[in-house]
C-alpha cells in the first residue's frame, strides 16, 4: 500500500504541476486542516478520494479556469476533473492489469469535523494549503 | 476565416479550458457551441454547421463513442472532424479510441500547443491571425 500511495502521490504531483503550474513544497510548521471538499473514484479494485480545504480548492479552480471568479459548483467540477485525470494517469501507468471502465468521479462536501487520519492517506502541500489523498484496497 | 466550433463535455469546466486553449490560438473569429453529452452534440451538429468538435467519451445520455457513430451513420463525419479529449491514457485503450472514426485523440493533461498543432493540421495556417511573437508556449491544461 506505500508503494501505491508513493505512486498516486508522483502522478498527483506531476499532474498539478503541468497542468495547473502549481508546486509541492514542504511540509509547513503549522497548517489549516479543515477539509471542504472532496472528489472520489470507487471501484472495487480502485477506490482514490482527493481532499482540500476551501481556500486550496478555489486555488486550483483558479488556476485551472484561468479566472478570479469561481464559485463552488466550479471547485467541485475541478476537482472531479483533477480527479479524473490524476486516476487516468494513475491506471495507465500503475494498473496496466485493470481492464474495466475507470467511474467517473463524484463529488462531496465534508463536515468540518472530517478527519483523514482513519484512513491510508499521504498529504501533498501547496501554499501552504494540504491535500489529502485517500487510498484503499 | 471564422471557425464554428463544438466542445462535447459534461464538465463546465473542461469545456471552459478547451475554449480557452483554442482562443490562445490567434483565431480571429470562433463561434463556439457547447453540449453536455453526445445527444445534445449530435442535435447541435444535425442543425448547425460545426467545422471542428472536441469530444470527452464518458458522458450521461450518450457517451462520446456513441455519438461518434452517429455522426457517422448520419453522414456527418465526412465534412466535420471529431478529436477525443480523454484522461485515459492505457495503451491498449488509446488504441480502440484511435481505431474509432475520429480524426485525433488528446490524453490529459495537454498543452495549448497540442490544440494549436491539431488546428493548423486540420484547417491550415490562415485561420491564424497571431503575429509570431504571439506566445503561447509553455501553457499547460
Amino acid at each position: 500500500m506505500r508503494e501505491k500511495m508513493k505512486n498516486l502521490r508522483d502522478v498527483t504531483s506531476n499532474i498539478l504541476e503541468n497542468m495547473f503550474f502549481m508546486y509541492e513544497e514542504t511540509t509547513p510548521d503549522q497548517y489549516d486542516q479543515t477539509y471542504k471538499y472532496c472528489a472520489f473514484i470507487n471501484n472495487p479494485s480502485l477506490k482514490v478520494r482527493i481532499i482540500v480545504g476551501e481556500k486550496l480548492g478555489s486555488l486550483l479552480c483558479k488556476n485551472f479556469l484561468g479566472t478570479d471568479e469561481v464559485n463552488e459548483n466550479d471547485i467541485l467540477d475541478v476537482l472531479k476533473e483533477i480527479t479524473n485525470m490524476i486516476v487516468g494517469n494513475y491506471v495507465g501507468k500503475y494498473m496496466k492489469d485493470f481492464h474495466k471502465n475507470i467511474p467517473v468521479p463524484c463529488s462531496v462536501y465534508l463536515p468540518k469535523e472530517y478527519n483523514p487520519d482513519s484512513f491510508e492517506h499521504d498529504i501533498l502541500f501547496y501554499e501552504c494549503l494540504p491535500l489529502c489523498l485517500v487510498m484503499e484496497d | 476565416m471564422s471557425l464554428s466550433i463544438l466542445i462535447a463535455d459534461d464538465s463546465s469546466s473542461m469545456r471552459k479550458v478547451l475554449k480557452k486553449a483554442v482562443s490562445m490560438c490567434g483565431i480571429a473569429n470562433v463561434r463556439f457551441l457547447e453540449a453536455n453529452n453526445g445527444l445534445e452534440a449530435l442535435e447541435i451538429a444535425k442543425n448547425e454547421w460545426v467545422d471542428l468538435i472536441f469530444t470527452d467519451i464518458n458522458m450521461p445520455e450518450m457517451d462520446g463513442l456513441t455519438f461518434i457513430d452517429k455522426m457517422h451513420q448520419m453522414g456527418l463525419l465526412s465534412q466535420t472532424p471529431i478529436i477525443i479529449i480523454t484522461s485515459e491514457t492505457r495503451e491498449d485503450e488509446l488504441n480502440s479510441l484511435r481505431n474509432t472514426r475520429a480524426y485525433d485523440v488528446i490524453t490529459k493533461p495537454f498543452r495549448a500547443e497540442e490544440i494549436n498543432k491539431h488546428l493548423l493540421n486540420i484547417f491550415g495556417e490562415e485561420i491564424f491571425n497571431a503575429g509570431e511573437d504571439e506566445e503561447f508556449e509553455g501553457c499547460d491544461f
